[in-house]
């Protein structure tokens, strides 16, 4: 890392090679047939049970977690239920889930040709696009 | 995005990892949000420093001048030699010394070497052993010893020192007697190779006395004559902070005005933005310090002598909370590391043996002639010299705080590295047995 230290510009690129750290650990792949086989048994986003989590650990930044001295609910709570609330409806209203497989995809299929039924063995050679929905 | 967002960017990435670093049982005292060199200045030494606080606190500036005192003056000496040895490679490096040189010598008067008037003060006095390094030969005592052997060639190392009182001018030949027939370059690289050309104890006595002035207040100096050497300063520090139009703006003059009062009066004050307080440190208090951490080569051991001085200086009488003390402390911290800049800049071009190297190295160009006079004026004539060796030392410093700052974030950034490394695994392991357990 070759830095001009008589150049502000040299030795801002400096720190920030130093301090981003968006290469470090990239996640393990999870296994396909896991995906497939536990997605559609997941119960899906609820706004209340992460707002809930999020009240739940109130506590460990020192907050106070429950009704108020006076008896009312704390109108920050409530805020919590309706951001989460709103967070995941926008997710789930107004994100975009592109999927992009990539070519080379091993297929085997069935036929039929002019001299009766076939069998082919090969592999997708297109990018194929999907869409999702978050739910 | 501006140079500016670029700094601040930094600055806040930073700040938020300090944030994310602290332990839960651990108050944390936020970084205040304004710094001082977010702008779009080029500045680099401010915004280093900006960055090292933000990264290990008052403690870290301290450190820092523990070390800059200590190992940063022995480690750049040989690779600041190595820069003025370039500037004064001229066309004529390879002819044999000039025979005026040899034979009548370059004469120059006093008061164009010396800027601060330092041949008045006796090296033996209780001033003059803070201003001089009586522990080894340097060119300031052989020119002391010159002027009181009036009309005597003193030897120091290549050259030959000698006082004429008619004219108040020094007088320097070459000592080549071994080697008669040495040329311009090989005497010029002689001389800075076997010279100090950067004196520890010389330059911490200038950082400590530009702040509290316990060493110009007994110099019986008049106003005009602080004025001149501030100004000088003045003119270094722009040239370090990349403003090279030699022109000293009016509210900086004004600024000089009171500082060259405070310097006689021996006080300093400090603006903490809600008030100011004043610090003195005395000349024997000086004293101590300077005998403390000049023949230290402990970086600790001189920043906490440092430490203990600015809290003895600091008058008592004022309100303290830890919270002002720490800012007192920063604010002193960051002007020492400042002026330590501006006098490792002196020392290379305005200190009496450069400017007798500028004068001869003038002479040889202009047939004989010495174009040397007001050491504020000749910052300007030597622009592209003085430049130049400026741009060095600002390169070095800012090296070394960079390193400084490196060091203390890669021990900010492991934990937090190992953190994300922990939470990926903890993902995975979560992903996993959400997608098998339901």
């Amino acid at each position: 890392m070759a830095i001009d230290f008589s150049n502000i510009d040299s030795i801002i690129g400096g720190f920030d090679k130093i301090i981003n750290l968006s290469n470090i650990s990239v996640p393990t792949p999870i296994p396909v047939p896991l995906i497939l086989s536990g997605i559609p048994k997941r119960a899906g986003l609820s706004a209340i049970k992460i707002a809930s989590r999020i009240i739940k650990r109130k506590s460990e930044a020192g907050l106070p977690v429950g009704v108020l001295p006076s008896g009312g609910i704390s109108p920050d709570e409530i805020m919590e239920r309706i951001r989460i609330e709103e967070i995941i409806k926008a997710l789930q209203e107004d994100a975009i889930i592109s999927v992009g497989v990539p070519p080379g995809i091993s297929l085997s299929a069935a036929g039929i040709s002019p001299s009766g039924p076939v069998t082919v063995a090969g592999s997708t050679i297109m990018f194929i696009k999907g869409y999702g929905v978050i739910q | 995005m501006s140079l500016s967002d670029n700094k601040k960017s930094v600055l806040d990435t930073i700040g938020a990892y300090s944030s994310l670093n602290q332990n839960e049982d651990k108050s944390f005292n936020q970084t205040k949000n304004s710094f001082s060199s977010v702008n779009n200045k080029k500045e680099t030494i401010p915004y280093l420093l900006d960055v090292l606080k933000t990264v290990a606190g008052t403690e870290a500036l301290k450190q820092l001048v523990g070390t800059m005192f200590s190992n940063f003056i022995e480690q750049t000496e040989p690779k600041l030699k190595k820069t003025l040895k370039k500037q004064f490679v001229q066309y004529n490096s390879d002819n044999t010394l000039p025979s005026n040189f040899k034979n009548n010598g370059v004469s120059i008067p006093v008061e164009n070497l010396d800027t601060k008037s330092k041949f008045k003060t006796n090296p033996d006095s209780s001033t003059g052993s803070l201003l001089y390094d009586n522990t080894k030969p340097n060119f300031d005592k052989i020119g002391y010893q010159a002027i009181l052997n009036e009309g005597t060639d003193i030897p120091y190392n290549n050259l030959l020192v000698n006082y004429n009182k008619n004219t108040d001018s020094f007088i320097f030949k070459p000592n080549i007697s071994t080697n008669p027939n040495v040329t311009v370059n090989n005497w010029f690289t002689d001389y800075i190779d076997k010279t100090e050309i950067i004196n520890k104890k010389e330059v911490m006595t200038g950082v400590i006395d530009y702040i509290f002035g316990s060493v110009t207040s007994n110099q019986n100096k008049t106003d005009e004559q602080i004025k001149n050497e501030l100004e000088v300063d003045k003119l270094l520090e722009q040239l370090i902070d990349n403003n090279d139009s030699f022109q000293i703006s009016q509210e900086d003059l004004d600024a000089i005005e009171k500082k060259a009062n405070d310097l006689i009066n021996g006080i300093t004050y400090y603006d903490m933005g809600c008030g100011v307080i004043s610090a003195n440190l005395s000349l024997s208090g000086m004293s101590s310090l300077i005998s403390n951490i000049s023949g230290s080569t402990n970086g600790f051991e001189i920043a906490n002598a440092i430490e203990n001085s600015i809290d003895q200086a600091s008058n008592s009488d004022q309100q303290s909370t830890d919270e002002n003390k720490e800012t007192i402390k920063d604010g002193f911290f960051n002007k020492i590391i400042k002026i330590f800049v501006v006098k490792i800049s002196n020392s290379l071009t305005t200190a009496p043996q450069i400017r007798m190297l500028l004068g001869i190295s003038s002479s040889f160009q202009n047939n004989g002639n010495v174009i040397l006079t007001k050491t504020k004026d000749d910052l300007q004539k030597y622009k592209v010299i003085i430049k130049c060796i400026i741009n060095d030392i600002i390169k070095l410093v800012g090296e070394f705080i960079f390193n400084l700052a490196v060091s203390y974030l890669i021990k900010l950034l492991t934990p937090i590295i190992k953190k994300i490394i922990k939470e990926k695994i903890n993902q995975f392991k979560r992903i996993i047995k959400s997608l098998i357990s339901t």
